[in-house]
């Protein structure tokens, strides 16, 4: 039997031990990834998730962060709403200063809100939703990526201008809402610079054909002079479709969205050519040494190079939260995201950033338009929309 | 009127893909009362099967890559045998278990399918150069046909010739049909129970294989969850085309794929979002006037 010293010896010895580690964990700076790491939205999170990591090991080797090392906890969401939410829990009440979450809005929120509920920033690392933000969550949340209606507006604004197209066809992809965001920003821009939409035709990612989208398609090319289609999908949706616009001859240009950035996807469209679309970094021979420092960096750590844009957004906003925190001297949650909200054109590895205090999502930076010709995708140029989405537009209301 | 005709076409393209989804689970529901929602997942087993097995993003072709006649067989083996092995791992235990337990348990084989490729193939969409050289086109007048959507009503029609010999004039086709009619009876007359469960498992393995190989020639994309919506739509084809009765399944397949591609041919743009909407209304409409399907099996009208 343990004598009445001993645990009074015991109380002490444990309540030291665990101010100790307190006072440690107060010393560093920590990072939360409550990310899938397992599961179907682990093919969403999981580059971005290894690039974190990477910028905290190149972070910490410059010194940290406020002088302090930067230290990871993970959780893994397993693909998983309500598991999301309690990884979050876990990782802010282990002291998480700042929390990624999974790429998607639906799936990253729950974890995102209990950083907003224990006052602390999270940031989604690559939804392309404004709700992911002050809208859907709180002030204290943030996505990485661009809106969706950005992609779909720089494609139209660079399809009039510099390829002389006028006539546009959508096929929408109704299965989830990014590509319904997408062809919305391609439906405000086009008319607004001149061009028209011939028609709108839907279809679902995973139906087996859209044989009877071909159909119409192929009349609208011969009776109303069609001269490109925006394809707002993700693959694999996406990849099935061009293969079987392709294989019934269509061959005119083919707009898509960042949902089929990469190459991986090429082989369901053998000699495919003529298609263009927007991204933000190119894992080979992108323009900028710094996006190619990025992804030697990435190669040597994982032995392969990210696989699509998705992997680069998220550093870019790290960068931006390290000079917030620098400025603030402090990682507490409110003051840090006054800081953040006062970048305008902030430069980053990835091109000039934003955020104010009502949004925390990129809605107007230049992207790197691509075509895809010989299995390569290539940047052909730098493009940057005039104008502001406006706010109907951003957020799907008036029927779009 | 031109359109009118290439919008037939694709009805039937679409419904033969539906009518052998629909086989395969009418062939097993016939016998085994079990509603096999696993069976999309074998269609995926087929996909995958194409290629090497890797998390890679890029998939490289391993069956896919050799003859089609060598590949055909190599895919329907793999199929025949995974089907197989679901019901020697987990439908044999049960063959006592109620029809509800039945679909639960397929429910399950189907969880634990996907997660396996997932766990082998990665999570990521991959996309594949399969028979790339039959996608191209027919021209026959002012009508442009898919090579691939004529080869899929051909073999469909094929596959339903050959199944209802096999049915009518075989030793095991006639048992077949004598199980399906009434297991317990065929059983005390000499029908080996176990062998006529796994030749259905074994023929719906290789429709299963067949729906695999066409589906990737036409979409040439993979994912863990493709087989999903095809075995949904079939269900409901057998649903409605009478369940338990093998021309009932094929006539409900070709039935759902003519009315989505006519609904998503003629509804007005902005109803289109609404497609599978209306043609459950449909569905549910049949069923009001004939709840036993249309062409009901005779065992099975207190059953549905």
């Amino acid at each position: 039997m343990i004598s009445r010293r001993s645990l009074i010896a015991l109380t002490y010895g444990a309540f030291a031990l665990s101010t100790a580690t307190q006072v440690h964990a107060a010393e560093d700076i920590t990072i939360g990834m409550a990310v899938a790491y397992s599961g179907w939205v682990e093919a969403y999170d999981g580059e971005a998730a290894k690039m974190a990591q990477l910028w905290v090991e190149q972070a910490n080797a410059k010194g940290g962060l406020l002088g302090k090392p930067i230290k990871i906890i993970i959780g893994d969401t397993k693909s998983d709403r309500v598991e999301g939410a309690k990884v979050g829990q876990e990782l802010v009440s282990k002291g998480a200063n700042l929390l990624l979450v999974s790429a998607d809005y639906d799936f990253g929120a729950p974890a995102a809100l209990q950083a907003q509920k224990a006052g602390v920033i999270s940031v989604f690392v690559g939804a392309s939703d404004p709700k992911a933000g002050v809208l859907g969550v709180g002030p204290l949340s943030f996505t990485a990526n661009n809106a969706g209606q950005l992609e779909g507006a720089i494609m139209a604004d660079w399809g009039f201008q510099k390829k002389g197209l006028r006539k546009g066809y959508t096929l929408v992809d109704e299965a989830i809402e990014y590509t319904k965001s997408v062809c919305a920003g391609y439906e405000w821009k086009f008319p607004q610079v001149g061009g028209t939409i011939v028609e709108r035709d839907t279809f679902k990612g995973a139906d087996p054909t859209i044989s009877s989208q071909i159909t119409r398609l192929t009349n609208s090319i011969r009776s109303d002079g069609v001269d490109h289609v925006m394809l707002c999908s993700v693959n694999p949706g996406a990849a099935s479709a061009v293969r079987q616009l392709r294989a019934a001859g269509i061959n005119l240009p083919i707009f898509g969205s960042t949902g089929m950035d990469g190459t991986y996807w090429l082989a369901s469209v053998p000699g495919l050519k003529d298609f263009y679309l927007p991204s933000q970094a190119l894992p080979e021979n992108d323009r900028r040494p710094a996006v190619n420092a990025v992804s030697s960096a990435f190669k040597e750590k994982y032995g392969a190079a990210p696989s699509t844009q998705y992997a680069y957004p998220i550093y870019a906003f790290l960068d931006m939260w390290a000079k917030a925190v620098t400025a603030a001297n402090t990682t507490e949650g409110a003051e840090v995201v006054a800081g953040l909200n006062t970048f305008k054109d902030e430069s980053t590895v990835l091109g000039p950033r934003t955020f104010t205090p009502k949004l925390h999502i990129q809605i107007d930076m230049p992207m790197f338009i691509t075509s895809y010709a010989d299995n390569k995708q290539s940047a052909i140029e730098e493009w940057r929309i005039s104008g502001t989405i406006p706010n109907n537009v951003l957020y799907r209301t008036k029927g779009n | 009127m031109i359109s009118f005709f290439q919008n037939v076409i694709d009805a039937v393209a679409l419904g033969s893909i539906y009518a052998l989804v629909a086989l395969g689970i009418g062939l097993i529901f016939g016998i085994l009362r079990l509603i096999n929602f696993a069976h999309g997942d074998m269609i995926t087993v087929g996909c995958y099967a194409l290629i090497v097995p890797s998390t890679d993003a890029a998939a490289q072709l391993l069956i896919g890559s050799w003859t089609p006649l060598a590949a055909i067989a190599a895919i329907a083996i793999i199929v025949l045998l995974v089907a197989l092995s679901t019901d020697a791992l987990v439908f044999k235990h049960l063959r006592r278990a109620s029809p509800t337990t039945l679909m639960i348990a397929s429910f399950a084989v189907s969880y634990v399918t996907q997660n396996a490729l997932l766990m082998a193939y990665g999570a990521r969409a991959k996309g594949v150069d399969f028979w790339s050289g039959v996608n191209v086109q027919i021209a026959i007048g002012e009508l442009r046909v898919p090579l691939l959507q004529l080869i899929t009503v051909a073999v469909t029609f094929a596959l339903m010739m050959l199944l209802n010999l096999f049915l009518r004039y075989t030793r095991y086709g006639i048992q077949m049909r004598a199980a399906a009619e009434d297991f317990r009876m065929a059983q005390y007359i000499g029908v080996r129970g176990n062998i006529v469960i796994g030749l259905a498992f074994a023929i719906s393995g290789m429709l299963a294989a067949t729906v695999s190989l066409l589906y990737v020639t036409q979409s040439g994309s993979l994912s863990i969850t493709m087989g999903v919506p095809l075995v949904l739509f079939a269900f409901v084809a057998v649903v409605i085309g009478g369940m338990g009765n093998l021309l009932g399944s094929v006539v409900g397949g070709f039935l759902i794929g003519i009315l989505l591609t006519m609904l998503q041919a003629y509804l007005p743009p902005d109803l289109r979002a609404f497609r599978d909407a209306f043609a459950f209304a449909f569905v549910i409409l049949v069923l009001l006037v004939r709840p036993a399907g249309l062409i009901p099996a005779r065992n099975t009208i207190e059953r549905v």
